[in-house]
C-alpha cells in the first residue's frame, strides 16, 4: 500500500516538469465560471515543496501500518493543495482550500492522542477562515466580475478605498489563521501536537505554508507591493503596512518563543517554534522589496525542510521509546545515534547557525530589513532569534542528551530505517542551501519577476548578494568543516589518554556519588528561569485561551437566549423565523 | 593565504594570553595582592595539554571543544584585524556582521551539546542559565551592531572601517551605542556582574565542571583566541580599526582593560536580574542611539 | 609490590610515547629529556587546587589564596571541580564518612595529580588519636604527597609545602599517584577495611582501568 501511494505522489511531477507553464488547464464550468490551473513560478515553488514533503513523510509511514483510508485521505489532501498552489481563479482555491481543511481533518481525527474539544478547535478556526476567505471572494468577486486571479488584480486599482481595505483584511485573517499568527494561533498547537505523530510534520511543515502561499498570492500577485504601497503610503524605506505586519510578525516569534521554551510535551515546543518561525516570514512578507520577499521564500523553504526533519525525527522517537515528554525522555545519544545527529543538523538550522541553511535565509531577512530601514524589527527578529537557541537546545538536551529518566530508555534501539531516509535527504537539503544559497537565488528571480519587483544578484552558487553585503555560504561552509578537522587532528595527535565510555555516573559531584534514583536529567526544570524575568513573565502569562473561552461562554449564553424562543412546538418556531426573514426581505426591498 | 591565518592564530593565542595574564595580574593588584607572572595563564594552558589523562563521555564530549575553537578560530580570521594592509582581506571580506554574530554564538552551543553529554547537571545548569543571560545580554549589543550597519549601510566591517576614516570615529559618533556595546561585552568576556553562567560557588564551573586536560586547555586556549577576535570586533567597529601592531595592541588593550575596570567592582547578578537590567538601562541607552541613526542620519 | 607491570600502565603525556620514539629514533633523546624536564617546570608552575575543607584547617585556606599571602604568585590557583585540579589538599583529620568523599574526590581528579593534607591529625590522628570514627594515618589509604605539619599550619607554612611540592615535581620525583598506581590492592584493602560495607561502586575507581581496557 505504502508503495502504490509513494508512485501516486510521484505523479504530479509528470504536469509540473518545468518551473513555469508546464501546466495551463481551463475547464468551463458554466458561461461565467471557469475552473482553471495555471502554473506560475510562484505556484511551483509551493507545489515543490508540497510535493516533495508528502513523498518524504510517505517514505516514513512505511514504518507503520497505516490505513487504506490513511494514505487516500492524505494523497487526497495533497492533490487539493496542488489545486490551491496552482489554481488560477478563486473557485478553484477556494475548492482547494474546503478539501484541504476537510480531508486533514479527518487524518487528524483518526489519532489515538486526539480529543474532541481539539478537533473542535481545529475546525471551528478552519471554518472560519474559509468563512472569511469566501467573504473576501465574493466582494471581490462583486466588483470584478470574475473569479479569475488575473481580472480581479486589474480591477482592483479602482476598487473603493475601504473596500480594498477590507479585501486585504479578509484575506489575511483568513491566511493568517491557517498561517498560526499570534492570536489566531490557538488551535496549532492543540491540533500539531495530538495529530498523529508523522501527520504533524505535514500540518507544520506545508499545511502552515498554504497560508503563507495564500499571503504571497494577495500582496504579491493581485494587489501587488506596488499597489500596497501606493494605498498606505511609505515609511523610511518600506511601506507603512509592511511596517504593521512586520510587528505582527515579530510580536508572533517573540511570544511564541518563549511560550516554546517552557514547553514540557516535544510537539507541543514544535508547534511553538513553527508559529514563531512563521512569524519571521509574516515580518517580512509585507516589506515590498525585493530582499524582503527573497527573504520570505528562503524562510519558507528552510523552515519546510527543518520541521519536516524534526517531526519526523520525534515521531520516530516516540514510536521508539513510546514517550513524548522532555521530562520522560533523555540520553538517548549513543543509543539512537543517527537520530541525534539528524535532530543536531535540524536544531542548528532551526536556531539559524552559519554553516547550514538556516542562516542564509535570516540573512536575507535581516537584510531586508537594513534595507528598509526597519531597525525595531530587525532587532526584534535577532532578539526572538537569541531567544531560539534555548528552546532549540532544550529539544536535543532533553531527548539526547542528559541521562535517561527510565529504565527502559537504556535499552532503546536505533529507529526504523524508514525514519531515517526522509531525515537524511533533509539534513543533506540542509546543508546545501547553506552551502548554495546563490542557486536559491536563481529559483527566486523569476518569482521575484512574477511580482514586478527587481532581480537579485547572485555570484556563482555560493555567493548570495544583497545591498549591504554579500554572504559566501560555500566559503563559510568549507572553512568550517577545514578548521574543524585541523583541529580535532591536533587535538587527536596530543596523547592526553582520554578515559572514553565512562560510566555515565561517574560525573563530578561533590564527592557524592549518584544512583540511578538520583535525578540528574534537567529536561523538566528547563525554563523555569523564564518566569523569574518580569518581561518574559509578563508575556509567559497571558494566553489567548481566555480570550477564546469568554467568546465561547459569551456565545453560549447568547444561543441559550435564542434557545427560548423555541417553546415545544416545532412548527410554530419555523413559522415565526419564516415570517421574520420574509419582513426582513420586503423591508430590505423597499 | 595559510600562512597569513596561522600567523594570525599565533598572534592572537600570544596576545589573549598575555592579555589574560595582565588580567590576572590587574586584578590582583586591585584586591591588594602580589601577582601572577604575566605568562601565567601560558603556563597553565602547556600543563593541562600535558596532563596525562582528560576525561571523555564519548564522542559528543570530544568533539565538543573542538567545535567552540572551530567557532572561536572561523570568527577571528574573519574579523578584519589591520584596516590598512592586504592582511587575509580575500578572507575577511567572505564574511560580514550577521555571520560574526551568529558564530559568536555558534562555538558555546557547540559546547553545550558536549556539556549536556557529560550528564553532569551542574553543567547543564550553567548552560541553561548562560541562554538565559544571553536573551538579555545580546540586546544591547544587537541594536548597536544594527545601528551601526544602518549608519554605513552595509554589514562589511571593511566598510565599516572605512567610513569611519571619512567621517570619524563611532565612538564619538554614536557614543550611546558604544556604551551599549560595552556593556553588552562585559558580559561576553563573562566579568562581574554577568559572570552568571560559570559561577563557582553555585553551580561548580558551571559548564566547564567536567572538562579536564586537554579538552579544558582547549577551551581555555579558545578563550584567549575569542577574547582577542571580540576586542579587535569592537576596534573595527568602534575605533576605526587598527593599521600597524602597535595601534592594535594599544586599542585592543584600552577595551580590554575598561572591561576589566567595569567587571572587577561589581557583585554577581542572578540570571533574572541580570536579563532585567540588561532589558532597560542598557538597552534603553542603545535604543536612543539607534533612532539617532534612523532619524537624524 | 602488588602493582602490575610497570610497562602496561606507562601512560604518556603531551610530549609522550610518539614523540619519544619519534626521538630516540634519530637520537635525539637528549632533547626529549629536554622537553620533559620543560613540561615539568611548567607544571610546577601551575597548580590548579582542590581545597577540601576536611577539619579546621581549612580555615588556613582563605588568607593562604587571598591578599594576604597570595598563593596565586607561584601558580597555586583554586579550582571548583577535581576534574581541572591537580592538587587536593585535604586540611585537618577525615572521619570514615568524609574519606569516601575524598577517595572519590581523588580519583576523579586527571593524572598527575598529587595530595597535601594539612595539622597533625592526618598524619597520627592528632587529638583524634583514639576516636572511634577517624583514620589515624591517611596515607594508608590515600597517598599522600606533601604532609603539612602543625595543629594548625600557618600559611607560611602551606606555602612551604606548596614550594616542596614544586621541588619534586621539577625534580620528577616518583608521587603519590603513581604509588597509588603500582600498590593499587594495598590501599584498596586498606579502604575497604575501614569503610567495610561501604565499598565504592567499581566505576568510581581506575581499577579497571589499569590495564588500558574499557570500565565495567
Amino acid at each position: 500500500m505504502n508503495s502504490i501511494f509513494l508512485l501516486l505522489n510521484l505523479l504530479p511531477i509528470l504536469f509540473l516538469y518545468q518551473f513555469e507553464g508546464a501546466l495551463h488547464v481551463s475547464l468551463p464550468l458554466t458561461n461565467e465560471f471557469t475552473l482553471s490551473l495555471i502554473q506560475t513560478p510562484l505556484g511551483s515553488f509551493f507545489a515543490y515543496l508540497s510535493l516533495i514533503s508528502f513523498l518524504l513523510v510517505t517514505i516514513a509511514q512505511k514504518s507503520k501500518k497505516l490505513s487504506f483510508s490513511y494514505y487516500a485521505l492524505q494523497f487526497l489532501l495533497s492533490l487539493a493543495m496542488l489545486a490551491i498552489v496552482l489554481a488560477g481563479d478563486f473557485i478553484t482555491f477556494f475548492i482547494g482550500w474546503e478539501i484541504m481543511t476537510w480531508s486533514s481533518y479527518f487524518i487528524i481525527s483518526k489519532s489515538n492522542n486526539m480529543n474532541i474539544k481539539s478537533l473542535q478547535k481545529y475546525i471551528l478556526f478552519s471554518l472560519a477562515s474559509a468563512f472569511s476567505l469566501i467573504a473576501g471572494i465574493v466582494i471581490a468577486y462583486s466588483f470584478a466580475n470574475s473569479f479569475d486571479f488575473v481580472a480581479i488584480s486589474n480591477s482592483f486599482e479602482s476598487m473603493p478605498f475601504n473596500i480594498k481595505v477590507a479585501l486585504i483584511v479578509l484575506f489575511s485573517l483568513s491566511f493568517f489563521t491557517k498561517a498560526g499568527v499570534i492570536g489566531l494561533h490557538y488551535w496549532v498547537v492543540d491540533t500539531y501536537s495530538k495529530a498523529p505523530d508523522l501527520f504533524s510534520s505535514i500540518l507544520s511543515a506545508v499545511m502552515s505554508k498554504m497560508g503563507i502561499y495564500g499571503l504571497f498570492l494577495i500582496y504579491g500577485n493581485i494587489i501587488g507591493y506596488h499597489e500596497l504601497k501606493i494605498m498606505f503610503g511609505t515609511m523610511l524605506n518600506g511601506t507603512d503596512f509592511g511596517y504593521v505586519l512586520a510587528w505582527i510578525g515579530v510580536a508572533t516569534s517573540i511570544i511564541a518563543t518563549f511560550k516554546a521554551i517552557t514547553q514540557d510535551e516535544v510537539k507541543k515546543l514544535l508547534a511553538y517554534s513553527s508559529i514563531a518561525q512563521l512569524g519571521y516570514i509574516v515580518a517580512v512578507i509585507g516589506f515590498g522589496t525585493s530582499y524582503g520577499v527573497a527573504g520570505a521564500m528562503y524562510h519558507t523553504l528552510i523552515h519546510t525542510i527543518i520541521k519536516l526533519l524534526l517531526f519526523i525525527n520525534v515521531a520516530a522517537i516516540v514510536a521508539q521509546t513510546g514517550k513524548n515528554k522532555f521530562s520522560e525522555l533523555g540520553g538517548l545519544i549513543y543509543r539512537t545515534p543517527v537520530s541525534f545527529v539528524m535532530l543536531l543538523i535540524g536544531i542548528i538550522g532551526l536556531a539559524g547557525m552559519p554553516p547550514l541553511g538556516g542562516f542564509a535565509s535570516k540573512f536575507m531577512m535581516y537584510n531586508a530589513a537594513i534595507d528598509t530601514k526597519f531597525a525595531l524589527i530587525l532587532i526584534g527578529m535577532l532578539f526572538s532569534g537569541a531567544a531560539s537557541f534555548l528552546y532549540c537546545y532544550k529539544l536535543v538536551y532533553g531527548i539526547y542528551l542528559g541521562h535517561p529518566t527510565s529504565k527502559s530508555l537504556e535499552s532503546t534501539k536505533e529507529v526504523s530505517i524508514h525514519y531515517l531516509i526522509p531525515q537524511i535527504i533533509l539534513a543533506l537539503l540542509l546543508v546545501l542551501t547553506g552551502a548554495f544559497p546563490g542557486a536559491f537565488i536563481k529559483v527566486i528571480n523569476p518569482i521575484l519577476k512574477e511580482f514586478s519587483l527587481s532581480t537579485i544578484g547572485y555570484d556563482g552558487l555560493g555567493v548570495m548578494q544583497s545591498a549591504v553585503g554579500n554572504f559566501n555560504g560555500f566559503f563559510i561552509i568549507s572553512a568550517f568543516v577545514v578548521i574543524f578537522l585541523l583541529i580535532l587532528l591536533l587535538i587527536w595527535r596530543i596523547k592526553s589518554k582520554a578515559k572514553n565510555n565512562l560510566n555515565r555516573f561517574d560525573i563530578s559531584y561533590c564527592g557524592e556519588v549518584p544512583t540511578a534514583d538520583t535525578s540528574l536529567h534537567y529536561g523538566y526544570g528547563f525554563g523555569t528561569e523564564l518566569y523569574r524575568i518580569k518581561f518574559v513573565n509578563a508575556i509567559l502569562k497571558r494566553s489567548s485561551s481566555h480570550f477564546y473561552e469568554s467568546l465561547a461562554t459569551q456565545t453560549k449564553k447568547t444561543s441559550e437566549l435564542f434557545s427560548r424562543m423555541y417553546y415545544g412546538n416545532i412548527h410554530n418556531t419555523m413559522i415565526i423565523i419564516l415570517l421574520f426573514f420574509s419582513a426582513l426581505f420586503f423591508l430590505g426591498v423597499n | 593565504m595559510v600562512f597569513q591565518i596561522i600567523l594570525l592564530i599565533m598572534l592572537a593565542y600570544v596576545v589573549g594570553f598575555i592579555y589574560f595574564g595582565l588580567y590576572r595580574n590587574i586584578t590582583a593588584r586591585i584586591q591588594g595582592r602580589y601577582r601572577p607572572t604575566v605568562y601565567q595563564s601560558f603556563y597553565d594552558s602547556i600543563k593541562l595539554f600535558s596532563k596525562k589523562q582528560s576525561v571523555s563521555y564519548g564522542w559528543m564530549f570530544y568533539l565538543g571543544p573542538i567545535i567552540m575553537a572551530t567557532g572561536a578560530v572561523l570568527t577571528l580570521i574573519l574579523v578584519p584585524v589591520f584596516s590598512d594592509s592586504d592582511f587575509l582581506r580575500s578572507v575577511t571580506s567572505q564574511g560580514n556582521l550577521f555571520v560574526l554574530l551568529y558564530l559568536m554564538v555558534l562555538g558555546p552551543l557547540g559546547n553545550a551539546l558536549a556539556v549536556g553529554t557529560g550528564g553532569n547537571p551542574f553543567g547543564v545548569m550553567g548552560v541553561v542559565r548562560g541562554l538565559t543571560r544571553l536573551i538579555g545580554l545580546e540586546l544591547p549589543f544587537y541594536i548597536a551592531v544594527v545601528g551601526l550597519i544602518i549608519a554605513a549601510n552595509s554589514s562589511d566591517i571593511v566598510h565599516i572601517i572605512d567610513m569611519q576614516k571619512i567621517g570619524g570615529l563611532n565612538i564619538i559618533n554614536h557614543p550611546l551605542l558604544f556604551i551599549g556595546a560595552m556593556i553588552s561585552m562585559v558580559g561576553f568576556f563573562g566579568e562581574s556582574p554577568f559572570d552568571i553562567p560559570g559561577a563557582p560557588q553555585e553551580v561548580y564551573s558551571g559548564p566547564r565542571t567536567e572538562f579536564s586536560g586537554k579538552f579544558l586547555a582547549l577551551l581555555m586556549s579558545q578563550g584567549s583566541l575569542f577574547a582577542f577576535a571580540k576586542l579587535v570586533l569592537i576596534v573595527d567597529l568602534f575605533l576605526g580599526g587598527a593599521d600597524s601592531l602597535e595601534m592594535l595592541v594599544l586599542k585592543t588593550f584600552a577595551i580590554f582593560v575598561s572591561i576589566i575596570f567595569i567587571g572587577i567592582v561589581y557583585g554577581r547578578y542572578k540570571v533574572e536580574q541580570a536579563v532585567d537590567f540588561l532589558m532597560k538601562l542598557p538597552t534603553l541607552i542603545a535604543v536612543l542611539g539607534l533612532a539617532r541613526v534612523v532619524w537624524f542620519g | 609490590m602488588f602493582g602490575l607491570d610497570k610497562g602496561d600502565k606507562m601512560e604518556s603525556g603531551f610530549y609522550g610515547s610518539s614523540l619519544k620514539c619519534k626521538f630516540e629514533e634519530s637520537g635525539l633523546a637528549n632533547t626529549h629529556a629536554i622537553m620533559e624536564k620543560a613540561v615539568r617546570w611548567f607544571e610546577s608552575r601551575s597548580i590548579f587546587v582542590v581545597a577540601y575543607g576536611t577539619g579546621c584547617g581549612a580555615i588556613e585556606m582563605p588568607p593562604t589564596f587571598t591578599s594576604r599571602y597570595d598563593a596565586e604568585r607561584m601558580g597555586v590557583v583554586g579550582v571548583a571541580t577535581p576534574r581541572q585540579a591537580d592538587l587536593i589538599i585535604l586540611s585537618g583529620y577525615l572521619a570514615y564518612k568524609t574519606l569516601r568523599r575524598v577517595i572519590r574526590t581523588y580519583e576523579q581528579m586527571q593524572k598527575p595529580r598529587y595530595i597535601m593534607s594539612l595539622g597533625s591529625c592526618p598524619i597520627n590522628g592528632g587529638m583524634y588519636w583514639d576516636s572511634y570514627n577517624t583514620i589515624k594515618k591517611l596515607d594508608d589509604y590515600i597517598p599522600v604527597d606533601v604532609a603539612v605539619t602543625g595543629c594548625m599550619p600557618r600559611p607560611e607554612a602551606v606555602i612551604d609545602g606548596f614550594v616542596l611540592l614544586q621541588e619534586r615535581i621539577r625534580n620528577g620525583e616518583k608521587a603519590g599517584w603513581e604509588k597509588y598506581d603500582e600498590n593499587l590492592k594495598f590501599y584498596k584493602d586498606n579502604q575497604k577495611r575501614v569503610l567495610g560495607g561501604h565499598v565504592d561502586p567499581a566505576y568510581e575507581t581506575d581499577w579497571y582501568n589499569l590495564n588500558g581496557g574499557g570500565i565495567a
